[in-house]
């Protein structure tokens, strides 16, 4: 088999197309490849922007189903149930204010701030009451305590004593916490409220909030409602 | 007459440049094969390109979709930040309602109505989830035997533990009853 000889000359002719031709050749796939690159870039972008929509589209129909009047209600509600703010007097108040109209009287009071929730800051109150009265007095306030606010559970008792006048001792726990302050971004989904959240809010609705007897701590109030300025 | 002389094929070139003429043939093929592989790959970057172009397109249709949304959950942001509070506090809630276990007022109503009428209350303790601790003082040996039998028919509480039974000089029962 023949193999050709290229002299020196004839090297030096094909050298310069070559060199065009291999540069043409790269810029070539230089450019498929970024145009390549866009189309897909374009592709995941119309995906997430559609996918943002829709959950856009969901929220939007959500809010406006919403009925803001209710919201600022159970809002006013609930942050009276449980404050924004420390809300020991308040609890102090109820307690004293409900012993006088039930006829008990407190022999002693210890308040401790438990140490703080896992939820956003809010922090758990525990009073440590002892109270002298007769049972169906004591059994009265008892049951009021959990009915008033701000929310407040008995999670210890006990009574001791003969047919006439009954010692108590109590431990009650009440619960407090900022509200947000911060919203979330604009595409963070939203969800409307949980049946079990709904019925929470009623719950908290009906707590009564017991008339003075005498003096009156005000609830914490603040703004109930922080993104409206 | 003409007579036939053999053909002979004279080559006037420089001995350096006869085999490069075969070349021509390779030439000519690359040449062809260049301008296809050109056209299909000229091809392939308009359908690219095109497909570039009308995705673009929709981004940005989708786009102006989205930022008519935010504009419009923008005007509604009030009401998330009244859900968000308000869900917030029933969160919050949690901490007092959502335990499973029966509250104390609760048990101390149960526990209270075994005691019959004629019998006083002595002590009674519990706490969230525990057991009640129910002390109680009977005239006569009935109204003991009348306290277990509300025990037993109410069925209220599942187990029962006598913790102390005594009878002092003037005939008064004492108990202490665990029961939860």
């Amino acid at each position: 088999m023949k193999t050709f000889q290229f002299t020196p000359a004839q090297y030096k002719l094909f050298l310069v197309p070559a060199l065009v031709f291999l540069g043409i050749v790269v810029l070539s796939i230089t450019a498929t490849r970024m145009m390549i690159t866009r189309f897909f870039e374009v592709r995941t972008e119309i995906s997430t922007t559609s996918d943002t929509n829709q959950l856009l589209e969901t929220k939007r129909a959500t809010l406006s189903f919403l009925n803001a009047e209710d919201l600022k209600r159970s809002l006013q509600t609930s942050a009276i149930a449980i404050p924004a703010d420390n809300s020991t007097l308040f609890a102090l108040s109820t307690v004293r204010n409900l012993a006088a109209q039930r006829g008990v009287e407190i022999t002693n009071f210890r308040v401790s701030e438990k140490k703080e929730l896992a939820t956003g800051g809010a922090k758990s109150i525990e009073i440590d009451l002892a109270l002298h009265g007769g049972l169906q007095s004591i059994l009265s306030f008892v049951d009021n305590i959990q009915s008033s606010t701000p929310v407040m559970k008995v999670e210890d008792i006990k009574i001791t004593g003969s047919s006439g006048a009954f010692n108590t001792d109590l431990k009650i726990v009440s619960i407090w916490g900022p509200l947000p302050e911060k919203l979330g971004v604009i595409e963070s989904p939203i969800e409307p409220l949980k049946t079990t959240e709904k019925e929470t809010l009623e719950r908290l609705g009906k707590l009564k909030r017991l008339q003075s007897q005498g003096f009156e701590a005000l609830p914490p109030e603040g703004r109930t409602d922080p993104f409206s300025f | 007459m003409k007579k036939d002389l053999p053909k002979t094929k004279i080559n006037l070139l420089p001995p350096e440049l006869r085999e490069v003429r075969g070349l021509h043939f390779f030439g000519a093929v690359a040449t062809r094969a260049s301008f296809a592989i050109l056209g299909v790959y000229l091809i392939l970057l308009l359908i690219l390109f095109l497909g570039i172009f009308f995705l673009s397109r929709q981004l940005a249709d989708l786009q102006n979709i989205k930022s008519s949304l935010v504009e419009d959950i923008g005007t509604l942001r009030s009401r998330e930040g009244l859900l968000m509070s308000v869900r917030n506090r029933a969160t919050l809630s949690k901490a007092i309602y959502q335990q499973t276990a029966v509250l104390p007022s609760e048990n101390i109503d149960k526990a209270l109505s075994l005691v019959p009428s004629d019998a006083n209350l002595r002590d009674l303790s519990t706490k969230e989830g525990g057991p009640v601790i129910l002390g109680v003082r009977a005239p006569t040996s009935a109204s003991v035997v009348n306290l277990f039998a509300n025990l037993k028919s109410k069925q209220q509480f599942s187990t029962a533990i006598l913790n102390s039974f005594s009878l002092n000089d003037r005939g008064v029962y004492t108990l202490s009853l665990e029961i939860k």
